[in-house]
């Protein structure tokens, strides 16, 4: 017999089990009389040597159940009629436990959004922003300050701890030669810029480090956005021209659908991004080792690192670096610390910290909620103790009533929820 | 409370008895507990009501079958049978508890000087 079939048939089967049972006892009683006892003597004896009829009955039945998950049934049915007895009593648990819950939800599901999900580059953790900090004591009023071309040539000529480094600049460009001329907000990016994120262009390439040099800087990335717009989300546009701010470039790739890398609210605000990047050019950085008079290079930094390379290594090494750099400059004390940040942290912000904090409130409240509904039930199952009592004189143990107010508990929780 | 502790012997003990009586013949419920009452000498200390979740357990295992018939007595009751399934189950619980009573009596047999 399959467990399907004798699900069906199991009522069959012990339907007779109480009549069976009852026949039991009668036959006993009627021998005892026969044997000369009194009637209810016999009885007596007979309901003594034969057992508790209830419960045996029941582990009979329960022989072809599944005891667990039927009792929970009945358990089940059994607390939402307490539930719709004590209307008021359902109402202010329900009530309290539904804001705590609730509210830690909606602030769980921000803080998981912000904070826990995955960052959409791979091995993400190994992405961070070499940040260089103004002099210590001098307060600039921004929190970091931009690199001078010198200063990153010098770093990705000199570091151990990254695999990629690259450096970038906001800009935007007047689009001509394709249509209506448009303004459009760009990125000049070096050659390290995207290995450091391990992006791959859904379309094409990104730049080499040949391109990434001053005269030959006419490649250009284009968004997803500004391909589907402006183009047609034409495949075949690789290698076509189109003209930046009046020169030819060429478009050599096209980046994946979402990927607008930097956006402005994820950089400090010494930086002024765009708030949606829309396509890329080469940064093609003077590679002279001399800083040239008048230079005005602000360029923001993104590395990654090498594999088993932590933050703090990348710090170590970047303090280093920190330190060469003043020894060759005049009056360059302290200008060359850094801060290297992971990317996770970069992207959560100002956010982070009073995420956490409201994350923390939210959670002392559910707390709150819990042991408000916990005293209520407490103060229930004092004038519950006569059900208790009853049922436990009719054979229930100890296991099987924690179990009815635990699954109680439940289903009324879940009707919270 | 307090009365789930099992009066008989030991897990399977039960059934084991109930297979060798109907191993004789088919028998209904209280016959059972009549057998093994009197085969017993009363030594064994049975609720009577115990069988019953244990004959389900066999019917279950198909050890046994059951079906209406009428006692000697006349009484409408339910007449368990030994399969051949049973009769089996019945040998091998048979032989691993003498095994276990054997090994039981070595030990708690009194130590010669």
């Amino acid at each position: 017999m399959n467990w399907i079939s004798r699900l069906f048939s199991r009522r069959r089967l012990c339907t007779g089990l109480s009549a069976e049972m009852a026949e039991h006892l009668n036959e006993k009683i009627d021998d005892l009389v026969a044997g000369g006892m009194s009637r209810e003597q016999a009885t007596r004896t007979a309901r003594r040597e034969f057992g508790n009829i209830t419960l045996l009955e029941e582990h009979g039945r329960e022989v072809w159940q599944w005891p667990a998950i039927e009792s929970f049934f009945a358990d089940i049915r059994f607390a939402l009629r307490m539930l719709r007895k004590s209307p008021r009593f359902t109402a202010v648990a329900v009530l309290t436990l539904a804001l705590g819950i609730g509210a830690s939800t909606a602030v769980f599901s921000l803080v998981d959004a912000v904070l826990l999900k995955p960052l959409p580059f791979p091995h993400a953790e190994r992405i961070v922003f070499p940040w260089r900090l103004p002099k210590r004591g001098l307060n600039l009023g921004f929190d970091t300050y931009p690199w001078g071309r010198v200063d990153f040539l010098f770093f990705s000529r000199e570091s151990k701890a990254f695999e990629a480094l690259g450096a970038f600049q906001s800009d935007s460009f007047d689009l001509t030669r394709s249509g209506e001329p448009v303004r459009v907000d760009g990125l000049r990016a070096s050659a390290g810029f995207f290995p450091s994120l391990g992006v791959s262009p859904s379309l094409g390439r990104t730049f080499t480090d040949e391109e990434d040099r001053p005269g030959n800087e006419h490649e250009v990335v284009l968004g997803d956005a500004l391909w589907r717009q402006r183009f047609g989300a034409d495949p075949g546009i690789l290698g076509r021209a189109i003209d930046l701010n009046g020169a030819p470039y060429t478009v050599i790739g096209v980046m994946p659908r979402g990927f607008a890398f930097p956006r402005a609210n994820e950089m400090p605000d010494i930086f002024t991004f765009a708030p949606q990047v829309q396509l890329w050019v080469p940064l093609a950085l003077d590679r002279r080792s001399t800083v040239i008079p008048n230079e005005s290079d602000e360029l923001a930094v993104i590395g990654r690192l090498k594999p088993g390379v932590t933050v703090a290594q990348a710090q170590a090494d970047m303090d280093i670096m920190g330190k060469q750099l003043e020894s060759q400059r005049r009056n360059g004390q302290g200008w060359f610390n850094s801060d290297v940040t992971p990317l996770a942290r970069q992207a959560a912000g100002d956010t982070r910290q009073p995420l956490l904090l409201i994350l923390a409130a939210v959670g002392v409240v559910l707390l709150i909620a819990c042991s408000n509904v916990a005293s209520l039930l407490l103060t229930r199952s004092l004038n519950r103790k006569r059900e208790l009592t009853v049922r436990a004189a009719l054979g229930a143990g100890a296991s099987r009533l924690i179990r009815q107010l635990l699954t109680e508990s439940l289903s009324w929780r879940a009707s919270v929820v | 409370m307090g009365n789930r502790q099992p009066r008989d012997l030991f897990p399977g003990a039960l059934e084991m008895m109930i297979l060798r009586t109907l191993k004789r013949q088919p028998l209904h419920g209280y016959a059972i507990a009549q057998h093994i009452r009197r085969t017993s000498d009363d030594l064994l200390q049975i609720e009577e009501g115990s069988l019953y979740p244990a004959l389900q357990r066999l019917l279950k295992e198909a050890c046994v079958t059951a079906g209406w018939g009428v006692s000697s007595t006349n009484r409408r009751v339910r007449i368990y049978k030994l399969t051949p399934a049973g009769a089996k189950q019945l040998e091998r619980q048979v032989s691993s508890f003498e095994q276990m009573l054997e090994g039981i009596t070595r030990v708690l047999a009194p130590v010669k000087p």
